[in-house]
This record gives C-alpha cells, structure tokens and sequence, in this order.
C-alpha cells in the first residue's frame, strides 16, 4: 500500500515540549490497526551521578535530512501507515520527552518492527549531540556511537 | 570567486568555504561557524590540514571526528568548491 508523504513538510527538530497526544495524533490513519511509539525520556542517573538535565544540540539540515531518509526506509521496508519524527533541542529537564518515534500500522509486527529500526538507526545516524548537567554545575558530553575517523 | 594578487606572475584563484563545528569540536574550535578561504582545486583533505592548524585544540578530543559536506558524508578526496557547507562534529548522541 502506498505510504503517506501529506506531513513530510513537518518539523523533526523542534525546541518546543514533545506533547504525546500530538504524536499519536500524527500517525492516525483509518487503514491503522496498530500503532507503536517510542519516547525517548531524560533519566536522572548517568555514570556521572545524578543529572539534572540534558543539553541536546543538532546540525538541524542534515539532522532533517537524514530523519526524512529514515522515514523513507522504514515505509519501504514495511508495510506501514504513517510515520511521525521528531527530537527535541535546547535544555531539557529529567524526565522531559527528548525524541518520539511513532509508526501506524494495518498489524503490530510491522509497526513495532519499523519504530524499532527508526529509533536504533537515528542514534547512530543523525547528527543531534547531548551534554548532562549535573547536581553541582559540572557537564559532559555523552559518548557517541559512530567511531569512524575522518581528521 | 574571488582573486587573490599576482604572486611571481601567476594568478592565484581562491574559494572560500562554509564550515561548522558542534558539540566537543565547537567547543575546542571556540566558534560555531566560519569562513575559510581556500586555493582552487583543494580536496577535503587539504581543508582538514587547516582546520587542525587554525584549531590544534580539535586534535586533543578523544573523539574521532567526523565530516559532512554538504549534509552528506564527506570523502577525504572530494574536491570542494566555493559556497560548500562542510560540518565537523563528534560521533552523534540523538536520541
């Protein structure tokens, strides 16, 4: 079945608070018998110790560019609905929403098996930074994934 | 493109680059984005020589560090030209 461009103007990197209802409210579809949504949350505790928040940065073209090319995969390899992206920016505070992945779908297995790809390809791929704000004012920048060397 | 003076009769035509830093790298470069003037015909690689001479502090990160040019996934050997956006960030942490 043919998948659904009609949001792909929208947002994927946003500054705003990522409102749950909105989300499910994105990938609604009438042909959807499932729908699967990961929300990626700030947790409090990091081999640091206790964090207070999460300073997330991003290439913000490439960052959409390359959320579109994930969505683009993912309506390819299954048979789904309606996808919807978007990772937060900025200061966020434990337990904020800092990404949500959401993917409707005719069945379950495709929508879990899409939501699941897009989530684990994003963290390797698209270029968003985040750095954790401690009790005491000490940061770091959190360890990424890729570990190809260009310079 | 601009033309840089005679220099022992031979015109020496340049470019100039749009580059970007983020995360550790920003922070190591002390900038967020830059103008880089560059001679006809450099390559990524030529590009990289002058960043690590402009900001030798990128080249203590443990991270390895990563390029884009243009949004895409830059080859060492790809010729750049002028008005090329290329980023230069650590491996990516989204999510």
């Amino acid at each position: 079945m043919e998948f659904k461009h009609k949001r792909n103007h929208a947002k994927r990197i946003t500054a705003s608070k990522i409102l749950p209802h909105k989300i499910l409210n994105a990938v609604n579809d009438e042909n959807a018998g499932a729908t699967a949504i990961f929300f990626g949350t700030v947790r409090e505790h990091s081999d640091m110790g206790k964090i207070i928040g999460m300073t997330y940065e991003s290439y913000l073209e490439m960052a959409e560019d390359r959320m579109k090319k994930i969505e683009s995969i993912i309506s390819r390899k299954w048979n789904i609905k309606r996808v919807k992206i978007i990772h937060r920016v900025g200061d966020l505070s434990v337990g904020d929403v800092s990404i949500a992945v959401a993917v409707s779908a005719p069945h379950r297995s495709e929508a879990f098996s899409a939501c699941r790809y897009a989530i684990e390809k994003i963290k390797r791929e698209v270029p968003i930074w985040k750095k954790e704000r401690s009790v005491g004012g000490k940061e770091r920048w959190v360890k990424g994934l890729d570990s190809r060397k260009y310079v | 493109m601009t033309r840089a003076p005679r220099i022992e009769n031979k015109v020496i035509s340049t470019f100039e680059v749009n580059v970007l830093y983020f995360a550790q790298v920003r922070e190591a470069a002390g900038i967020r984005e830059e103008k880089v003037m560059l001679v006809k015909d450099s390559t990524v690689n030529n590009l990289i020589s002058k960043i690590k001479e402009t900001h030798p502090r990128i080249l203590r990160l443990k991270e390895n560090i990563q390029l884009a040019v243009n949004c895409n996934s830059g080859d060492k050997n790809l010729t750049l030209k002028e008005g090329d956006q290329i980023a230069v960030f650590p491996p990516v942490a989204g999510g």
